[in-house]
């Protein structure tokens, strides 16, 4: 272990603490600084947003996860989306800016840049993104394992496009990388039913795995992702991690300690590498809604965030599930007056269907709920392609006008006006001086 | 019920894909009516999964496993089955749409439709519309059901509906849609027929589809 490392290690239980200290004076997650006196460049996307940034208020932060929404409505073919880092970021940034979101972020197909870098087939289409090919996985049989190692990274696949994008998303303030997380890797590389089959009926191969993944290939990919981004921390997307995905047994056996030992590994040349979405409780059938399942993938999410004081509500259909049970979670460290930071995801098939009285409607309850105590960010979850942009405009509206600092004391008395807005394409015609998205 | 027909029903229920068919095998020669092993073995036990799913005593992984092992178990019993009547409550196509792999949840669908008594053709994934197209034509099913798990390639179902309406094919199938990004809204829109929010939604559906 390095000195670096040492250094790092050592500090970990301080930097909690001060998170902890950064939660009670009030700072939500994900919350970017724009310098002030940015100026605004027709030709550049990313002004738009910045100089927009560069003036906003104190209140509940909100933002989005929305690759194909942006390619949508920028009308890019995907194939240059997902694959041009000039384009994906200037397009993220003009949609982010047509918003009004708090934070932006260019980025695409998060789970597939390290597969397809180790060999795994990928399919392309013209109107979407990426995808693995589920029916011809890298690790086929066991003795494929062998084929695993670490590639010249920056010359393999799409990698030099993601780092880019990361790059980019430094301009924008936004200074965290990614990578797929252990276990989701291990599945878009086996493909999930034989890695299930390998965790029930051969763990020592899924140990071979997961150890290979943790040990040698992520942390080679982000020791690059470190030198040629500029970056120290790197969130690991988790997706295939959820419950009900995996049962929380297996969550605790199998993600747990793979993340916990990249993190370690990645600490030894200062990389702060965390997975996010692991633990996260997206049961789809309400009437199974169960608190007790809820608490313990929010103990299963304090292990992944190695203790700091922040909580998820991810990609489950919170705008269904009762809030209290997350109140009655959170209220001991209310008592000990902490103040915790909670992920707020907006479900994206609600954002899709509407109605806009329906998104308005939920964006106040997490404020009104959460957003007193608690240090609250609003995240719109991988808002669907063709969603209807008044919905969007609504929940933006509704974010900051509840969400304004301080919180008025009851928010049905807080006048709501979401603005008639105009097109997409209108926005950017205007905002370009008529040359268009330059893409 | 004999302890190896429970014995078969146990190893779908556990997941056991290597199980099930041993064990089939094992009644197949000791006489036992392979539509016997179906009926009393193979089908409750992909409907016990069900039910433990739906109690959350399983959960994916479970489920998963359990499908593997019926599709095993049938892959088994099925040669033993030519020529013997199985009463079926109709005939389904399925396959994911151009564009997306995603696979999971159709194969629990497809796991979950066959044990219902629904003779199942899985197109598989990737399934541009002229196949589905050609296998209407061909098959002359009941039920064309088609999944999409991404929000870029939902877009393609709006698409093959108008493709069918434009060429008088719409009312020659009923079609139910599914998949993570789809909702009830989303196949009214389009003009489906039914919309499975999950695989023992898509089994009441189907049945309904059918008047059963």
């Amino acid at each position: 272990m390095g000195i670096r490392g040492l250094l790092l290690r050592s500090a970990l239980p301080l930097l909690s603490r001060v998170g902890t200290m950064m939660a009670k004076k009030g700072s939500a997650p994900f919350t970017t600084k724009i310098t002030k006196g940015i100026t605004l460049d027709p030709r550049d996307p990313k002004t738009w947003w910045m100089v927009y940034a560069a003036q906003k208020q104190s209140r509940t932060p909100i933002m989005a996860i929305m690759p194909d929404h942006s390619m949508f409505l920028g009308g890019v073919p995907a194939r240059k989306f997902y694959s041009d880092a000039r384009v994906n970021v200037n397009t993220t940034a003009a949609v982010a800016a047509y918003y009004g979101f708090d934070s932006a972020s260019g980025g695409g197909d998060t789970y597939n840049y390290e597969a397809e870098a180790l060999g795994q087939k990928l399919i392309y289409s013209d109107n979407a993104m990426p995808t693995a090919d589920f029916r011809d996985p890298l690790i086929k049989e066991h003795k494929d394992l062998a084929k695993l190692k670490a590639p010249d990274w920056l010359t393999t696949g799409r990698i030099r496009f993601i780092l880019d994008v990361i790059k980019l998303n430094k301009v924008l303030g936004y200074k965290t990388g990614k990578f797929c997380a252990p276990f989701s890797l291990a599945v878009t590389l086996r493909s999930y039913p034989k890695l299930i089959k390998d965790l029930k009926k051969n763990p020592q191969f899924a140990h071979d795995l997961f150890t290979v993944l943790s040990d040698e290939i992520l942390p080679s990919y982000l020791k690059l992702q470190k030198k040629y981004c500029g970056v120290r921390a790197a969130t690991g997307a988790d997706a295939w991690a959820v419950f009900p995905n995996l049962s929380l047994d297996l969550i605790e056996e199998w993600v747990v300690p793979y993340s916990e030992r990249l993190f370690n590994n990645c600490l030894d040349f200062g990389m702060m590498a965390m997975t996010a979405g692991g633990g996260d409780y997206c049961e789809e059938r309400l009437e199974k809604f169960d608190k007790d399942i809820l608490f313990k993938c929010f103990a299963i999410q304090k292990k992944l965030l190695s203790n700091m004081p922040m909580f998820v509500l991810g990609t489950g259909p919170w705008h269904e599930y009762p809030l209290e049970p997350v109140v009655e979670y959170l209220t001991p460290y209310k008592e000990k007056g902490i103040r915790i930071a909670i992920v707020a995801y907006m479900n994206a098939r609600l954002l899709r269907d509407g109605p806009v009285e329906r998104i308005v409607d939920n964006i106040k309850r997490f404020i009104d709920v959460l957003g007193r105590d608690y240090n609250l960010a609003i995240i719109l979850a991988n808002i669907p392609a063709d969603t209807q942009p008044q919905h969007i405009h609504a929940a933006v509206a509704a974010a900051h006008t509840y969400g304004s600092f301080p919180l008025a004391s009851n928010l049905d008395e807080v006048a709501l006006e979401v603005p008639e807005r105009e097109s997409f394409q209108e926005y950017a015609e205007k905002m370009s001086a008529g040359t268009g998205l330059n893409i | 019920m004999s302890d190896i027909v429970e014995t078969v029903k146990q190893t779908i229920v556990d997941g056991d894909d290597d199980g099930a068919v041993a064990q089939i095998e094992k009644a197949l020669m000791e006489g036992i009516d392979p539509v016997k092993v179906l009926k009393q073995a193979i089908v409750p036990g992909i409907e016990r999964a069900g039910e433990l799913w739906h109690d959350n005593v399983y959960f994916m992984p479970d489920v998963v496993l359990s499908a593997e092992a019926f599709k095993a178990a049938m892959k088994a019993v099925e040669p033993h089955l030519a020529g013997r009547e199985i009463t079926k409550l109709g005939t389904v196509i399925m396959g994911v749409v151009a564009g997306d792999m995603h696979d999971l949840g159709k194969s629990i669908v497809i796991a979950m439709l066959t044990g219902a008594g629904f003779e199942v053709i899985d197109l598989g994934v990737d399934v541009p519309t002229e196949t589905f197209i050609e296998k209407i034509g061909e098959l002359k099913p009941d039920i064309m059901g088609v999944g999409c798990y991404m929000t870029t390639t939902m877009l393609e179902l709006k698409a093959m509906i108008t493709f069918l309406k434009d060429n008088g094919l719409r009312d020659k199938v009923k079609i139910m849609i599914g998949g993570v990004p789809t909702t009830q809204q989303f196949a009214d829109e389009i003009g489906a027929d039914a919309w499975g929010k999950d695989a023992l939604d898509a089994v009441d559906k189907a049945r309904k589809l059918m008047g059963a």
